[in-house]
């Protein structure tokens, strides 16, 4: 009898110790994927999620602080995918935290990576969509900035040819400086490429200097559609010149009495003016993106990072050089411009 | 002096043969019927067994006999045929009923299937545990203690199985059947691999203990000595059908070249 | 008599050699169905038996001491060198790919999902298997089997059912063990060659670990622990031909739970992806 509860003690120890191994266990591997504390769900939608699966891990500063629950197609271009956030890491995440996918080592699990927001807003809550990081489609926006430094190009080469033709003093353009809409025309064109210029260049100046994370930059939709516009305007706009310009070019137009209006000279000292501003633009504008491509090839900064395939870099070099190209001949062209015995004497007098 | 005491024994048979007529039917057998893969072990089997009495089958080895004494019990089932015992047909007991009948029905088994695993003291106690509504302790030691005295071996309480020798492993055996005070008690050859001096020991056993609790046994031999201490009556079981009964010294005298055949070793 | 044939098939064994096992049999189709079906019912009749009362304590926890307990010595130093040499040998591949710090991670989950519960139910179909099958076959042929259901005791609730679920729940238990001191044999192995941390291992061992590691490999070993149970005895209890018969029947049950460990182990590693897929 003795015998039978010593025999008794033992088992319930045997089983007591095994059955403890196997909570151990349980226990060690769920404070791993974090399963027992407390978590709050936020979500995020993504365009492509380049085969992220339910169960894969969600970082904050490198930290896993949680997992994808759930991955779900909300029609035909989006996907939404919803993330379980251990509740302890919530106040570090704000609002206008960005959600990115990405991979983690060499294997290539993917992730979702969650960048740190603004101090100052608040703190996210369950079942917040945060914004998310897409790759954009920047080469659409370099095709446009390659069209309109060509156009740029042919610009400048009508307008030197124009003024060469001026200095020569050929006839046919007696009438047509007379015109003094026309000439209000070509201000007003010259002013709008100036500006839109300028505002290119103000973005890419914005990129280059890293103001903010660039990543952040690039993937505000906001700004994308800015720049897409304005590269869409200054495309506009630039055929527009080079209409212009060459329809001055072929003589035509019928005004004779140019010579005699000041208003006109005046107005083409101002579309000097602007076509010189435009040049100094163009030229910061190429001196950005020289700078970002630089960055590119040497692989520095988080511009590197939006690099995902060659074809995308090879389309910034060359629009690089086209933009790098026409400034130098809107230069070139604006000089000829000032350096014209007419303007000269007029703006001297408008002075 | 042995002889004397033989001899009285065999007159206290005589006097109890001619009640036992008397009394009632405790088992009762009619074209019992049993194969094992087409071979007919058991064709046809007729027999009573009346309260009290000690009845012997005799037959060679391997001709059935163990198979008709279990199939009493219920751990064979016979393929056609009735077996009633106490009245009631073994086939269509339900488990409980069968449970009932196997502790009114004592089984020693021919190799004693004491259980290795357990003392002396834990195979007398098995049976008892499980039929018997006794729980006290000191009951059940008591019982244990007083069936071991009538085996003779209450030294060997704290044994092993495998520490006893034939004879005292077939009375444990027997201990085992008896604690349960069993009605009738079916004996599976004995005195099989005993030495002669046991076996007259363990025959002698069986008589004591039919007249002790007074119940009916059937005894499987093919040893003619235990037979002829033990039978109040006795059968031949041949080719699966009992062909001749009467008491020992009557089948001794038989006509029947035969059946005297069985009777030349003596 | 509808019910006598009921009975004579609840009570005896199929009649054929089923105690041989040896690969020529598997030609006999008849006698391997025979074999199934008796098997089968036998299983029956352990589930049948296994709800209704009255219950062997005494026995199950006896049964559960010997099977449990007396093979954890045999299961630890397996277990042990278990871990230490499946660390050993995947280091140098592992070295060749710099990912010496993956290590913990690979062999914490080669030793949860597969290695610990599988070799652990091999040993144990070996011991307990073999045991179990020599013990019954031995009651069966001493008729000790028919003792006991002669003295009102069912034999297979009292020798089959405690036995089974003894074997069914003491085989996990003893895989967590395995697993555990597999982790420590690993662990010694990882220090071999260097110095890691035990925080720092266990962190790494537990790293890639998930539930659908452990859960569907814990919940396999509970098959395991019931077919070597059930084999085991079914093979003890239905054994004949005397001596002979109960070394075939023990050899037979170690040889038939072996085999079906790794079927169920088959079926295992599909449903397991099955788990994996709504766990999370």
């Amino acid at each position: 009898m003795r015998d039978t509860k010593k025999h008794n003690i033992r088992l319930g120890f045997f089983v007591a110790i095994g059955v403890l191994l196997f909570i151990l266990g349980i226990y060690y591997i769920g404070s791993q994927i974090n399963i027992f504390s407390k978590k709050i769900q936020i979500s995020g939608i993504f365009t492509d999620i380049s085969g992220l699966k339910v169960g894969n891990n969600a970082r904050f500063s490198g930290i896993n602080v949680g997992t994808v629950s759930k991955v779900q197609i909300i029609n035909d271009s989006l996907v939404r995918v919803d993330i379980s956030i251990q509740e302890n890491v919530r106040q570090f995440i704000r609002k206008d935290s960005k959600m990115e996918i990405g991979s983690e080592g060499l294997m290539g699990n993917k992730i979702v990576n969650i960048y740190t927001g603004s101090i100052n807003v608040d703190i996210i809550e369950e079942g917040d969509i945060l914004e998310t990081i897409e790759v954009v489609q920047i080469d659409k926006i370099l095709r446009q900035l390659n069209t309109s430094s060509i156009n740029t190009a042919i610009i400048t080469k009508n307008v030197a040819e124009i003024t060469d033709k001026i200095n020569r003093g050929e006839g046919a353009f007696g009438k047509l400086f007379a015109d003094t809409s026309f000439s209000n025309n070509l201000s007003r064109i010259g002013k709008n490429t100036a500006k839109l210029t300028n505002n290119f260049a103000d973005i890419t100046d914005k990129i280059s200097k890293e103001e903010g994370t660039i990543g952040m930059l690039l993937s505000d939709t906001v700004l994308a559609n800015q720049l897409f516009l304005t590269g869409g305007n200054l495309q506009k706009s630039t055929q527009n010149l080079v209409e212009i310009t060459e329809q001055i070019n072929r003589g035509q137009g019928l005004f004779g009495e140019i010579f005699t209006d000041t208003t006109f000279t005046s107005g083409l000292s101002r579309v000097g003016k602007n076509l010189d501003y435009t040049t100094e633009k163009a030229k910061i504008l190429s001196d950005n993106l020289v700078k970002i491509t630089n960055e590119i090839n040497e692989g520095q900064g988080l511009i590197a990072r939006l690099i995902y395939d060659t074809a995308f870099a090879d389309s910034i070099e060359i629009a690089v050089q086209n933009v790098n190209k026409s400034a130098k001949e809107v230069e070139e062209a604006a000089n000829v411009v000032k350096r014209n015995w007419l303007i000269r004497l007029f703006s001297k007098k408008e002075k | 002096m042995f002889s004397r005491f033989k001899m009285l024994e065999q007159k206290e048979n005589i006097i109890s043969n001619s009640m036992i007529n008397n009394h009632k039917i405790v088992i009762q057998i009619e074209h019992l019927k049993k194969s094992f893969n087409g071979n007919n072990v058991l064709k046809d089997i007729n027999l009573t067994v009346r309260e009290g009495e000690n009845l012997v089958i005799l037959g060679k080895s391997g001709i059935g006999k163990s198979v008709l004494i279990k199939c009493i019990v219920g751990l064979i089932y016979p393929d056609a045929g009735s077996l009633k015992v106490f009245g009631k047909e073994v086939a269509e007991m339900n488990p409980r009923e069968l449970n009932v009948l196997r502790t009114r029905v004592g089984f020693i088994f021919q190799g004693n299937a004491l259980y290795d695993s357990m003392t002396v003291r834990e195979n007398l106690e098995f049976p008892l545990r499980r039929n018997k509504t006794i729980t006290d302790p000191y009951v059940i030691e008591e019982l244990i203690v007083d069936t071991l005295e009538n085996v003779g071996l209450v030294d060997a309480i704290d044994k092993m199985p495998s520490e006893l020798s034939g004879g005292m492993k077939k009375r444990i055996g027997v201990a085992r059947t008896l604690i349960l005070k069993p009605e009738i008690i079916l004996y599976d050859e004995p005195t099989t691999g005993l030495d002669p001096l046991t076996s007259r020991e363990i025959s002698n056993l069986i008589l004591k203990i039919q007249n002790k609790y007074n119940a009916s046994s059937i005894i499987i031999s093919h040893d003619l000595n235990c037979s002829k201490i033990t039978s109040d009556r006795m059968m031949i079981l041949h080719e699966g059908i009992i062909r001749t009964e009467g008491t020992f010294d009557e089948l001794k005298s038989s006509d029947d070249e035969w059946v005297r055949s069985y009777f030349k070793i003596d | 008599m509808n019910l006598n044939i009921k009975k004579i098939f609840r009570n005896e064994a199929p009649k054929s050699n089923h105690n041989e096992f040896d690969l020529s049999r598997f030609k006999n189709v008849e006698s391997f169905l025979n074999e199934i079906g008796g098997l089968s019912r036998f299983t029956g009749n352990f589930f049948r038996e296994l709800f209704r009362p009255p219950y062997e304590h005494k026995e199950l926890l006896k049964q559960t001491y010997s099977i449990g307990l007396s093979t954890l010595p045999l299961i630890g130093i397996t277990a042990f060198i278990m871990g230490l040499v499946l660390t050993l040998q995947s280091r140098p591949v592992m070295a060749e790919f710099g990912a010496e710090s993956w290590l913990p991670g690979m062999v914490s989950v080669s030793i949860v999902r597969e290695i610990g519960p599988v070799i652990t139910a091999l040993i144990c179909a070996g011991k307990i298997g073999s045991g179990i099958g020599a013990e019954l076959g031995s009651m069966r042929v001493t008729e000790q089997i028919d003792a006991m259901e002669v003295s009102g005791t069912n034999p297979m609730k009292y020798l089959v059912v405690t036995r089974v679920i003894a074997t069914t729940f003491m085989i996990p238990i003893l895989v967590f063990y395995s697993d555990a001191i597999s982790f420590f044999g690993s662990y010694i192995a990882v220090n071999m060659h260097g110095f890691i941390s035990f925080p720092l291992f266990i962190n790494q061992a537990f790293d890639s670990l998930h539930y659908y590691d452990l859960i569907p490999a814990t919940i396999k070993t509970f098959f395991f622990g019931f077919a070597i149970g059930i084999i085991s005895c079914y093979k003890g209890y239905f054994s004949e031909n005397g001596t002979e018969g109960v070394g075939k029947a023990a050899n037979s049950a170690v040889v038939i739970s072996s085999l079906v460990i790794f079927i169920i182990d088959l079926i295992a590693v599909q449903l397991s992806e099955v788990f994996h897929v709504f766990s999370i």
